[in-house]
Order: C-alpha cells, then structure tokens, then sequence
C-alpha cells in the first residue's frame, strides 16, 4: 500500500513536472490592435493607415493621445514638430516674443543657444527624424516583392502612389533637417536595424533632395496631380512648392544661387489653378479647410478639435495669444456679441515686439500708450463691476466701453490682425506689454466664435484651424523675389509686381511699379506674419544674427553621443 | 542571556493556560544555574493543565494522578519532564544550546538561523508594538538594517516605497519580490492594489524573512536584484481552539499647515504692491478671510477589526477576519478593507504527507478624493467666500473663478472645495491569493522529499471617475468626461522541488533540486463617456482604450547546503531563469551564488570565551536577474499598433484614419543582473546582554535596463531600453540590541540599526565617457521638465542644477544663476559664454538617496506593563522644495490677474523683491535644494496586560499609542519624507499624527 502511494505520488510529481514547457515562453501581443511587423499590412487601406501616420506628424505627438508624446521627451504639448518648427523660425526673429520663462524659448529668443539639447530643438530634431524613418520604413514595407508575397498585387497602384507621397513627406522632412541643422544624419530603408547613419552635408543633402523632388513631379511619377487626392494630402504641387523654396534659399545651402528655377516652379504651381482667398483673416479661421476657405493653399496641416487634436500648432497660436483683457476688447470688435470669448483659453504667451511692427507694417491711428492704457483700464473696471452687479438688470445697465484695438484698422494694412492693451516696449516682466496677435481668434467664417465650456460636451479647449505649409501667396513672394534678384535687386517685371499687387490689394495697400527685395519681403513679414517663414528671409536679407554659425542651430548632443563619431557638431558649438 | 530569557518566559507565561483540576498535587521550586527562573511553565502533558513559576521560580499545580507526566518548559532551556510522583523539589534546568537555532525562513524552505550563510533578517510580527496599522509595510519601519521603507503619504489606499540595500535599476522595477506563503506577488495588481503588501492583513502575519544578499536571494533569480521579503502568515497550532479580539480605532488629525497669507494680509499686500490686480481682491465688494488649509482638513478615524479562530488536531486551522476603516483628514477620501484568511495545514501517511491549503480574500473600497485639494487650499485667494454668497444668482454653490459670461475661468485655479465635493474617484478592488503546497517525504527514503506548490494571485478592481454634472469643473473640462475603468491581473505559479537531506554525523548535507513556472497576465480597460445624466449610456461613448498582455517566466533551480561540524556551512545556489520578455536567443540567464560561514563559537579555542556567547562569519557571493522593465510586456519584438482612438485620425483627402504605425523596439535585449558580495560577522556578547550583526555589501548591477538615446534613423524612438549601463552600490549594515535592565520586574532594552550607502552609477553609454546623461526626476514649473541626470559618477537622481547667485547679503536673486559654462581658459577654468543656458547647470552631487539611514528603538517592561518608542531617520539626502518655490515670488499676481484671477502668497517663502517671471533656469536653481535630512519619533506606545486566565478569557491587552509624534529636520517643507523617488516635493497628502487605542483579548 505504502510502496503504491510513494509510486502515484512520485509519478503525479513527475508528471506534472514534465507537462509545464519551455514554449509557452514564445508570447506574441494579445490586443486585437496589435500586429507584428510581418503581418501589418493586410489589406488597401492598411497601407493608408501606414501613410495617414507619416502624413500627420508634423502634428501628430503619437497615435493615440494628444497628451502622450511617442518619443522621449519633457512635454507631450511642447514636442509637437509645427509647435516647435514655428519656434525656431519665428521665434528667433522679433516677430514672435513669448512671456513664458521656459529656458528654451529664452534661449532661441535671445539668441544665446548652444549646443546643449533644448525642447524646440529635441521636438524638431527628434521628429524630422523620425517621420524619415516611418517613411523609409514604409518603403520597406511596400516593395514590390512584399507586395507580390502578401499577395497585394491588385493594388499596386495605389501603393505607388502611397510610396511617392510618403518619399515626399522624407523630403519635407529632410528639408526641415537641411534648413534648421545644416548637416542631419542621413537614412535611408537599410538604416532601420541596420548600420548607423552617415552625417550628409547641407550641399549634397540639397542634391539629393533636388533630385528626389523632381522625380517626384516628372510626369512618371505616381505622386498625385492636383485634383487627383483631394485636400489636405500633399499632391505634385506640394512637391514643387518645396523645390521652389529650396531654390529660393539654394545660396544659403548650397553657395549657389538658383533664382531661375525658383521662380520656374514657384509659376508652375501659381498656374495650376489655386486662388487668392478673398478675406485674408478666414485662412486662419476652424473651418479654413473647408471648401469655402481653402483655395489658395497648396498643402496644409490638419488639425480638428475633435478627430486630429494637438496641443501645438493652431491652439498654441491661438490660446497662447490670448489674456481676458484681449477677449474682452476683441469679441465686441469682432462683432461677437454672445459670447465674450475669441479664443479657447487664455495662456498669455505669444506677444509681438512693437520694433517690428513699425519696421515692417503700414500701421496707422495708433492710440497712444498712455490713453490707451487709460482705456483699458475703464474697460477692465466696467467688466469687473458688471460681473459683480447685485441683480441682472443691474448689471444690464453698466455700459461696456468698446475700446477697438489700439489703432485705426481701416487705414492701416488689412492683414495686421493686432491689438494692444496699453504697454509698450514688449518685457517679459510685464505679461500685457507688447503687440498682441488674434490672427488665429477662435472664430469660424460665418462670423461666429468657438463656445467655450462644456456644456455640449465638446472638445473645445483645441483648435480645429488647419495650417498651411505652402499656400499661393509665398509662390507670389518667390517669384517675385527671384526676380529681383536677377535684376540687381529691384523688379519691374508686371507679373512680379502683379503678384504683389494682389496680395497689397487684398490688404487694402497701394503698390508702386517697382519692388526692391526689401519691400518685397517687408510686405511678406506682414502676410506672413507667425507662419514659420521669418528666420528664412531674414538669412537670405543676411540679417539675421551677426554670428553666421547661429544661421543653422546645432545638431542635438544627444544623437551625436548616441551615434559614437558618425556625427559632429556644427561649426561655432 | 538567562535573564532576558527569563523575562522572555514571564511574558509568554503570561498567555499560558492557567487552571487546575483536581487529583495529586505538586509543588517545587525551579531553578538554573543562577538563580529561581520566573515564568517557567509546568504543565501536564497531554492536557491544557499548567501553571508558570512565581517570583521565587515557585510553583504548584494539581494534576489528575501521580502517574501524569510533567514537563516543564521555558524558553532558552532544555526541557524535562518527570512523572508527577517524581518530580524533584528543586529542578535545575540547563541552558538550551540549541536555543539560537531559531528556524527561518527561506526561498524553498527553512534553515536553522545557526546554520544560515546568507544575509537574512527576520522580524516576527508579534515582537512588534504598534499602533494604528492598515498595511504590513509600516511594521518593518526602521527595523531592519538595510531595509528602507519610505511611508506612504497620508492618501489612504497608498502605497509606501521599500528598497533593499538601495536601489539597483535605473528604469527596471527596484521594487523587492514579495513572496507570501509561497506565491509571489504581483506589484501591479492595477488601481487600488497597487501596494502588493497590502493584499495582506497585518494581523496575519507571523514573520517576515528580508533576503538581502545574493545568496539568500539567488535562489528566487531573476525577480531577486531588489532582494526578497517573505511573509509567513498564522497558522494553527496548539491543541484547543483559541479566538483571538483585535482591534483599535485612532484618531487622525493633520498637525501640519503652511503659513500662507491670511485674506486681510494678502489684500494689503495685493493693494500696496499690484494694483492691477486689486480689482480681483473679495467678491462684490466684501473681503473676506477664508483659511483654505482649515477648509479642507478634518479629524480622520482609522479603525480595525480583527477576528481570528486557529487549532490543532488532525487538520490545523486557522481562519481570520479583518476590517479596517481609513479615513482622510482631508475631508473626502478613506479607503474600507476586509481581508479574509483561511488556512489548512493537515499532516495525513504517518506525518508523510503535509498539505498546506492557503487561501485570502480582500476586498477593498476606496474613495481617492482629489488631492489637488491640497495644492489649490494654498493657491486659493482667501479673500473668497467658500461658497457664493446669498442673493447671489449662483448662491451657495462653491465659489470659483467665472468670466464676465458665467463660464469657468479655466486657467484659474480651483476652490480646493470644488476638488472635493465635486470629483466623484472611486474604487473596488477584489483580489485572492492562495496556494496548495503539498510536501510529501518518501515512504521508505524519509530523506528525500518531494515539495509541489500551485499558487495564484489574482485581482480585479473597477472604478469610476467624473465630475459632478453642472460643476465648474465639469464646465471647464474639454470635454467633460466619465471615465469607467478594470483592471484584472492574473498571476499563475506553479512550483516544485525535491530536496535530500542526510546527516552523516560529522556533516550535514541538504541538496535541493526545483522547477517553476510563472505566467503574468494583465487586462486593462479604460472607457471614457460625456459626463451627462444618466451616465454610463452607449450613445455618449467617447473613446476607450484596452490592452491585454502576459508574460512567463520558466525556472530550474538548486541548492546544496553542507554543514561540516557545525562549524563550516557552506551553500551553493544555481538557478537558471527564462523569461518570455527577451527574444528566444537572450531568453535565459544564469543566477549562480555560494556562501561560507564560519561558526567561530563552535570552534575549541572560543568554547571558554564566556564574554562570547556567538560569533559567526559570513562570506557571500552571488548573482540575480531583473526583467522587470514595466510596461513594455514584448520589448524585442517589431510591433505594428492601429490607432484606436477617435482624437487622433488624420484626413487623407475626404475620410479620416486611423494610423498604422510600427513601435521601437530592442531585439538585443537580455537580463539585467546584479552580482553581490556580503561579509557578515554576527555576535553575541556577555550572555546575549549585546548582541548585533555588521555586513558590508558590494551590489554591482551591469547590462542596466536602461532608457537610452537610440541613434535616430535606425529605431522608431529617440529612446529605446536596452542593456546600458553599470551601477554599483555598496554600503555597511549595522545592527544592535542591547538589554540594560533586566530583572525580575524590568526590563529596559535599547535596539538600532544603521545602514551607510553609496550609490553610484559607473557607466551609462557604450560609446562614450562624455555621454550628457539621461533626463530623469519631475518638474520643478508648470510644464513638464527634468531635475536630475542619470550621469556616470554619480548617485541615481543625482540633481542637476543651476547656481544661484546671491547678493552681498546673501539674499538670491531672481533670475541670476551663474554663467559657468563655455570654452576654458589654459589653467582649465570655465570661461563664461556670456548667457545663461541648459549648459550652465551642473550635478550639485546631491540626490535624494541618503547616505546613511537608521531606526532606534527601545522598550521597556514593568510588570505587567509595557512601554515603547520607535524612531528612524535618514542623513544626507536633499530635496527640492517645489512647494517653496512655487510661493517664492510674486510675479504670478502680474500673469495671473492678466489671466482674470490670483492666488495667494506665502508669507515664510515670499522673496519680495522677486517680482519678475521666473525663468527656467531660475525654477531649477539649486536655491530650492534643500537638506531632507530628518529624525522621525514613528510612535509612542503604552500597554497594560491583565492576566485573566480564566476558562472563557486568557488576558486582554489594553494599549495606546501616538504615530507620527514629531520630525527633527531643517527642512522648510512640511516633511522631509518625501514619498516620491525623484525628491521634488510638490504637495504630497500631508501624514497626519494618530492617536489610538488598540484592545487585544485572547480567548
């Protein structure tokens, strides 16, 4: 008996000992989301998911949560690519001041970066990036022969196309990388996993993405025409927007000027049937992709309060620019009568040096400081005592003044969508000093402002004003530009002029017969205003920084540790 | 020795069985070589029938005949037992030489603490005085050396932070594996169970084993870098039933405040200083004087119940029932907890076959309250009415800051009111944990036993969070969202080994041979609606998210233990460990460890050093895993994720999509393994009147699972984890007890424990030495940052600072931090760039990681009363004082009131000349850094035993205590105990000071 239990107990411990293995340790991801590599694709629209993500990080942070950045780094908000893209090209010029203390904005601000990695340099840097590896990685992924091994061959045309449009947004990148850091690192598919990448120099990078563009829009290529996607996706003219900014800028990167083939596409794209948008202030309004306002750009960026939602691009121009004493003068100004608001909230950041707006805007009836600090302060006491009032009748009865915006808009350029609250001199110590910008007032075209609160439950702390990278009138300011610079400076050409002219026409200016490349770019600051394009002219005007090491920001330290001597340093950090 | 055994006995005598039935008589006197021995027990054998020895070691007791046996016993001596007719009238009992062989408990079995070899300390829970309790982590407090348990903050339901010797990992888990009658327990048991130790009750516990060096912990592999804490509970024993009372309520009162302003302060200054900013002062015209911090605290209650039955007999059993009750002294929040334990522990084949049967239940309920409250009682302008006033069109609703059209200013602050009353965070959390051991010594080869363990540790918790519907802050919320959430984690052990054992007489050899197996699993669900009446409908879904993802580990192990004369123990550990996180190639690792000790006492040449009652060496030596990286369940694997949230679909020409985007991942990825030195001398001295321990260790931990820079363009991240890294940490343990007084009616000892430590990391970068170091630590501003580096030389969070520059008074000023760096000049100094920049900041070679850490306790004993008092502390680390900063200057007056709304000013922190915004570089200036040094008195405790000794009532313990009686510290902030590991104090849920009183009735 004895013997008989030893033997079934022994067994059943052996037993047991033996059933457990080894290969349950070979686990494969359990959420339905989730895919390995070798089976992602699995049908047409798989592969549209895989280019909608190369497409949208310019603003994308990750692919699930606007407050959850997929890259290492400090601030989920701050690391979104435009956010910090606009930072670097406007910020360290003096139409953008911001009255937050973070040390990287003091840093570009003031011109005192170094080679010590900041936010706007990791966001920038670290997302240009990585857009160029989603991109090769999705070339890798939709060869021909993985194709014809998934047996995805019946779309292989449309897969082209895919493939084009994501080698654009590689250049798109890798422009970004060439204008802001000069030498990037340089990978392509076989990088992924592979050897580490090669330092490229701002010249050749320019060869190469010279060349990559005009594959692109040759006529073979399977990049979309105009019409054939339809917007926001990039199509051929997107691709020769970019080559003609590139030729615009060709002296600064490569030594060589390359004015004619500028204004060469700048015109082809000019041709192709886009549109100067009527009301200047609807291209930056939350419905300027619609249909109504969208004719004049050429590739933009969307965003959506609920579907495509970011704590950068268009919410930051626009909450960032606001205080309550701004909504309150503005919404009444506006024509905003239900609601006092025309922005989501009020971050009170973004300021505009009053230097730059008498350098470069036809601004008239300026209120003096001091009667307009008067102003606002009647202004600020009415509204305090009107929130106070004992009964609403009472407060029916106190009397809002209507202060307008500081200067007398009817006479004055037509695109400076400014205000002021009474201080001068911009100073970060006093957060009401400064120009202010409502260019991007949370307001939509049929003259109605966002609601803010949530009572129906909507997202509306964000923006859903889409942001254009490339629209018509930068093709104008190209051409013409390019022009002038063939003719010692100064153009007289009547379709340089004529683009000019539209765009001051819009804008209620007169335009003399000739344009030197000051006034050109001087009305440009004006158009241009806080769109990421200042940093640009003001290196090709050679006035940018006295130090032309700062005319391209250093590489970040941490990939050039990371890569062990692949990389070095820009000159001067 | 004698006489704390003899004072030992009285206590435990105390809760023997006193009554005697009639028949023959005995009486007689008790003696040692010294002296009567008090508290010696004399019982007839067989029967509950016994009686202690008095003042004068005297003692009588009826039995039922002259032919009962009698056996008189007391701890530290061998026992003897005479037939009643024959007991001598004086008996002299000799001292137990076997009395330090106290068994403990190790991973897969137990050892005689003579025999030990590795670094193992034990706490039984019974030796502890203690007030209010409601997680086992705050009984080992300051009691062992090398052990560092930081509390919880005062939120209930929180977890505190343990750490074994340091820290070993830098992004892997430094969280010790804790084992629980067998199983090993889970630390993430999802919200609400967060703390794995609290999935036990307190009251259950018998002992807790710390496995500090690697060859005690080797054995456990690869969970054991962290070392090990094995928690044994009750069982039954003994062999009538006993019922055990617990209980004790306590009071809790929050006894610290910041010294904010009061409203008639504050508006003065508000006047005279930022007149921009009066217009905000008061609500129509009334100023009124609102103390927030008073708002929001009230008096907690802390109370518990405990139940338990346990006997012996054929099946042993023990079943107990707790309940404990935690308030908040802020005014929402407590946490409610009943733990049900149940265990079985039969003997059946001729005590050949042992079961043990564990099974617990908890179930838990917590209310988290919203701990911005605390943040936002000193931010609150206290010039506010706390709700608006009559005639108010919103009157008494909660007062906040509206606009001019009614809608919430959102980048106002909140009336910490509003965090209360109007944010609903609630939780339930079930969780079981249980195994069947089964121990089966062969039929016929009794040195062979066969030990099968099937083991579970499962949770499921659920829980809701939302505004209240027409609050402000449902109205400020983009959108206002409901959020459901589950968890259920599912951990599955199964466990087996053989061990041989023989005695050859002149040697001992224990060998052990095993087999484990280990699946994790984790469910999460997370779905958000609109916040609307009712809630929860199908039609207000707003986006969701899940995950679902396991893991297993897959072991072989084995141990020899060989013991030569008593005198030389040696022990050899392999254990050989696979876990699914790591590709197939990198999959397994090898744990070795050994050890030596040396019992010097049991050598000839010590056996007449009387003043030396024991003297051990130990020597150990050994390595453990980690694969604990958190989160990231496959970290080899390349993984494609579709997006699944409707926020983020992007339009690609007329229909949106969902994404499809690959994830960064490490194919390389392999163990993180730490390699350990021990040398151990442990002592007794003049009869155990002294007796301690001091070790040093040397923790080397290489192939750190680390979160580095990935070369961009190879890897969908800047950061990958990847084996990157080396730390080493070494430290000296130091251990004493000390007995003062002992005699017949006192007894005063005095204990501690000290552990100094240095933690450094020494290699951070496989490329290069000048490698900048990683981010890591919190913020110290609004937006997100860092405050610390992980740099090679120095400790982990070591704080990475600006300088401050000061005026010739030595009064900082705002925004002047030194310009350090730049290019240097020939003799190698610094020449500033001329600008102050993130290349300015330096490594202040402080962190939040102590370099000496201590617990002291003493107690003391009269009769039947008995008194204690516990304390530890920490010497050398520092904080960052977010909280002092963040009242430091007034500028936020300027920006805020732009904003439409102020906040309040501290009158210890304020700089008033500070009045510009505050820079970066001056919100991480090394002014806020702070030493967080301390001395804690934990508690003070009284307690009076009545010995009922009656058939119905054994005794009743009455006790009072006072925990967190007062903190020595220089420290400016509330407490310098900071529960967070980065060091930046931001407004933790402040530890309240707690008054109970605690009954204890046996039955």
């Amino acid at each position: 008996m004895k013997k008989n239990i030893t033997k079934y107990i022994v067994s059943a411990f052996a037993l047991v000992a033996l059933v457990s293995c080894v290969k349950d340790l070979n686990t494969l991801p359990l959420n339905d989301y989730d895919t390995t590599s070798e089976v992602a694709y699995i049908d047409e629209e798989s592969y549209l998911r895989g280019l909608a993500y190369i497409n949208a990080y310019y603003n994308f942070v990750s692919r699930d949560d606007a407050g959850n950045a997929d890259i290492s780094i400090d601030d989920a908000g701050q690391s979104e690519l435009l956010r910090q893209w606009l930072n670097m090209n406007d910020l360290c010029t003096k139409s953008l001041d911001i009255g937050w203390g973070d040390s990287y904005i003091s840093d570009i601000e003031s011109h005192t970066w170094t080679n010590a990695d900041n936010n706007a340099f990791i966001a920038v840097y670290t997302r240009c990036m990585k857009g160029i590896t989603l991109a090769n990685e999705f070339l890798l992924q939709t060869t021909d022969d993985k194709l014809e091994l998934r047996g995805h061959t019946a779309f292989k045309d449309k897969v082209a196309q895919f493939r084009a449009e994501a080698r654009f947004h590689r250049c798109m990148f890798y422009y970004i990388m060439m204008d802001e850091f000069g030498r990037p690192p340089f990978a392509l598919e076989e990088h992924i996993g592979g050897e580490l990448p090669k330092q490229i120099e701002r010249a050749d990078l320019f060869i190469w993405l010279e060349t990559e563009l005009l594959d692109l829009v040759s006529d073979e290529s399977a990049m979309p025409a105009k019409g054939e996607v339809a917007y926001p996706r990039p199509n051929k003219d997107a691709a020769k927007a970019l080559l003609a900014r590139m030729y615009l800028n060709a002296e600064v990167y490569t030594g060589t000027p390359r004015w004619e083939d500028a204004k060469k596409y700048a015109k082809q794209v000019i041709d192709n049937g886009y549109s100067l948008h009527p009301k200047y202030q609807e291209l930056f309004m939350h419905d300027n992709g619609q249909t109504c306002c969208n004719d004049e750009f050429i590739f933009a960026i969307e965003y959506d309060h609920y579907s495509a939602q970011s704590w950068g691009g268009t919410t930051t121009l626009s909450s960032g620019a606001f205080d309550d004493v701004m909504n309150n003068m503005l919404a009444p100004y506006l024509g905003i009568k239900d609601v006092a608001y025309v922005s989501m909230e009020v971050w009170n950041g973004y300021h505009l040096n009053p230097e730059y707006v008498e350098e470069n805007f036809e601004i008239n009836g300026v209120t003096d400081w001091a009667t307009r600090k008067k102003e606002v302060d009647d202004m600020k006491a009415a509204v305090q005592k009107k929130s106070e009032a004992a009964t609403p009748e009472e407060a029916e009865k106190i009397v809002i003044p209507e202060i307008g915006i500081g200067f007398d808009a009817s006479i004055s350029d037509k695109r400076l969508l400014l205000c002021n609250e009474g201080e001068g001199e911009y100073k970060a110590s006093i957060s009401t000093s400064g120009w202010r910008v409502w260019k991007w007032a949370a307001m939509t075209s049929d003259g109605s402002a966002v609601k803010r609160g949530g009572d129906d439950n909507t997202d509306w702390k964000l923006s859903s004003a889409d942001f254009a990278i490339f629209r018509l009138p930068e093709m104008y300011y190209i051409y013409a530009e390019a022009d002038a610079r063939l003719h010692n400076d100064v153009t007289t050409d009547a379709t340089a002029v004529g683009y000019i002219k539209a765009l001051r026409d819009r804008a209620g200016l007169s335009t003399p017969s000739s344009l030197s490349v000051e006034a050109i770019l001087k009305d440009k600051a004006a158009e241009y205003l806080w769109e990421g394009q200042r940093r640009q002219d003001e290196i090709r005007l050679g006035i940018f920084d006295s130090d032309k090491n700062r005319w391209v920001y250093p590489l970040l330290e941490s990939d050039i540790a990371a890569y062990n001597g692949n990389l070095t340093q820009n000159a001067g950090y | 020795m004698k006489r704390i055994l003899t004072a030992l006995a009285v206590l435990l005598a105390a809760c023997v069985t006193v009554f005697a039935q009639g028949g023959y008589q005995v009486k007689g006197v008790v003696v040692d070589a010294v002296g009567p021995i008090i508290g010696a027990t004399v019982i007839e054998q067989g029967t509950n029938n016994g009686v202690s020895t008095g003042l004068d070691g005297d003692y009588l007791i009826k039995v039922s005949s002259a032919d009962a046996m009698i056996e008189i016993t007391c701890i530290g001596y061998a026992p003897q037992t005479f037939k009643a007719s024959e007991v001598p009238a004086t008996v002299l009992l000799s001292e137990d030489t076997h009395f330090l062989d106290e068994v403990v408990v190790i991973g897969y079995g137990t050892v005689k603490k003579s025999d030990m070899t590795g670094s193992v300390a034990t706490v039984k829970a019974d030796e502890i005085n203690r007030g209010a309790v409601s997680s086992p982590d705050q009984l080992l407090m300051g009691k062992v050396a090398g052990l560092l348990v930081t509390p919880a903050s005062g939120q209930p339901g929180a977890s505190s932070t343990i750490r074994i010797r340091g820290a070993a990992s830098l992004n892997a888990s430094n969280d010790p594996l804790i084992v629980i009658d067998g199983v090993p327990i889970t630390g993430d048991g999802g919200a609400g169970m967060g703390n794995p130790l609290a999935s036990v009750n307190p009251n259950d516990i018998e002992s807790y084993s710390v496995l500090k060096d690697a060859s005690a912990t080797a054995i456990y592999g690869s969970r054991a870098s962290n070392g090990v804490i094995i928690i044994t509970t009750k069982k039954g024993v003994g062999n009538r039933i006993k019922v055990n009372y617990n209980g004790s309520v306590s009071v809790k009162q929050n006894y610290q405040f910041f010294n904010m302003m009061n409203g008639t302060e504050y508006a003065a200054y508000v006047k005279e200083n930022y007149p921009m900013a009066a217009d905000l002062l008061g609500y129509k015209g009334t100023e009124y004087n609102t103390n927030w911090q008073k708002e929001i605290y009230r008096l907690g209650v802390n109370t518990d119940h405990n139940v338990s039955v346990l006997g012996g007999g054929v099946v042993p059993f023990r079943v107990s029932l707790g309940y404990n009750l935690d308030q908040a002294t802020v005014k929402v929040g407590d946490n409610q907890r009943a733990n049900l334990d149940v265990s079985l522990s039969p003997k059946l084949l001729d005590d050949h076959l042992n079961i043990a049967l564990n099974a617990k239940g908890i179930y838990q309920k917590t209310n988290w309250g919203n701990p911005g409250a605390i943040g936002n009682a000193l931010s609150f302008d206290p010039t506010k009415p706390t709700r608006f006033p009559e005639g108010d069109a919103m009157a008494g609703t909660i007062w906040n800051w509206y606009g001019s059209t009614g809608d919430p200013n959102t980048m106002a602050s909140v009336n910490p009111l509003s965090n209360l009353y109007e944010w609903t965070d609630v939780n339930s959390a079930l969780r079981s944990i249980g195994n069947l051991v089964l121990d089966y010594k062969i039929h016929g080869f009794e040195d062979l036993r066969l030990n099968a363990n099937i083991g579970y540790d499962v949770a499921k918790t659920s829980g809701e969070k939302y505004n209240q519907l027409g609050s402000r802050s449902a109205k400020a919320a983009s959108p206002d969202k409901a959020t459901k959430y589950s968890n259920f984690n599912s951990n599955v052990v199964f466990e087996m080994y053989g061990d041989y054992s023989h005695d050859f007489g002149w040697s001992n050899l224990d060998a052990m041979l095993g087999y484990s197996w280990q699946h994790n699993y984790v469910e999460y669900n997370n779905i958000d609606y609109l916040n609307k009446d009712p809630r929860w409908q199908e039609e207000d879904y707003y986006n969701g998210k899940n995950d679902k993802k396991e893991y297993y580990l897959v072991s072989f192990f084995g141990r020899v233990n060989f013991n030569v004369l008593e005198k030389y123990l040696f022990t050899v550990t392999v254990r050989e460990d696979a876990s699914s996180r790591f590709s197939p190639k990198n999959r397994w690792g090898l744990f070795p460890s050994a050890a030596f000790a040396w019992n010097i006492k049991n050598e000839d040449f010590m056996k007449n050093v009387n003043v030396i009652s024991q003297l051990k060496l130990r020597l150990g030596w050994g390595r453990t895993g980690q694969q604990d990286i958190g989160d990231n369940y496959y970290p080899y694997l390349a993984k494609y994720s579709f997006s699944t949230s409707p926020n983020m679909m992007y339009d690609m020409g007329g229909q949106r999509y969902n994404t499809l985007s690959p994830e960064a991942y490490n194919p390389n990825l392999k163990w993180e393994t730490t390699e350990t030195f021990n040398v151990g001398v442990d002592f007794g001295i003049k009869g155990e009147m002294l007796t301690g321990s001091i070790e040093a260790y040397y923790r080397h931990t290489f192939d750190l699972l680390n979160n580095v820079s990935a070369p961009l363009g190879t890897n969908f991240s800047n950061r990958v984890i990847a084996n990157v890294g080396d730390m080493v940490n070494k430290g000296i343990e130091i251990n004493l007890n000390y007995n003062i007084i002992e005699s017949r009616d006192w007894h005063w000892s005095i204990g501690g424990n000290a552990t100094f430590q240095d933690i450094k990391i020494t290699k951070l970068s496989n490329f290069d030495d000048t490698y900048p170091g990683v981010h890591v630590g919190d913020s110290m501003g609004s937006n997100e940052g860092y405050s610390s580096l992980y740099k090679k030389g120095y400790a982990p969070y070591t704080y990475y600072l600006y300088h401050q520059v000061y005026d010739t008074e030595g009064k900082p000023i705002m925004n002047m931090l030194a310009d350090v760096a730049g290019a240097t000049d020939a003799d190698g100094n610094p020449i500033p760039d001329g600008a102050v920049t993130e290349s300015d900041r330096y490594l202040t070679g402080k962190s939040p990681n102590p370099w000496m850490y201590y617990g002291i306790n003493t107690h003391v004993r009269y009769k039947n009363w008995d008194f204690s008092i516990n304390g530890h502390g920490s010497v050398g680390n520092y904080a960052l004082n977010k909280v002092r900063k963040g009242y430091s200057y007034s500028y936020g007056l300027v920006d805020s009131s732009a904003k439409g709304y102020i906040n309040n000013l501290n009158k210890s922190f304020l700089y008033p000349d500070w009045t510009d915004v505050m820079s970066t570089a001056q919100e991480y200036s090394d002014l806020w850094l702070e030493n967080a040094s301390f001395f804690k008195i934990d508690d003070i405790n009284l307690g009076y035993t009545f010995n009922i000794g009656k058939k119905w009532m054994e005794s009743i313990r009455v006790a009072a205590s006072v925990q967190n009686v007062c903190t020595f510290t220089a420290y400016t902030g509330l407490d310098p105990e900071l529960p967070s590991v980065t060091g930046v104090d931001s407004n933790f849920v402040p530890r309240p000071r707690l008054y109970t009183i605690r009954l204890n009735i046996n039955f």
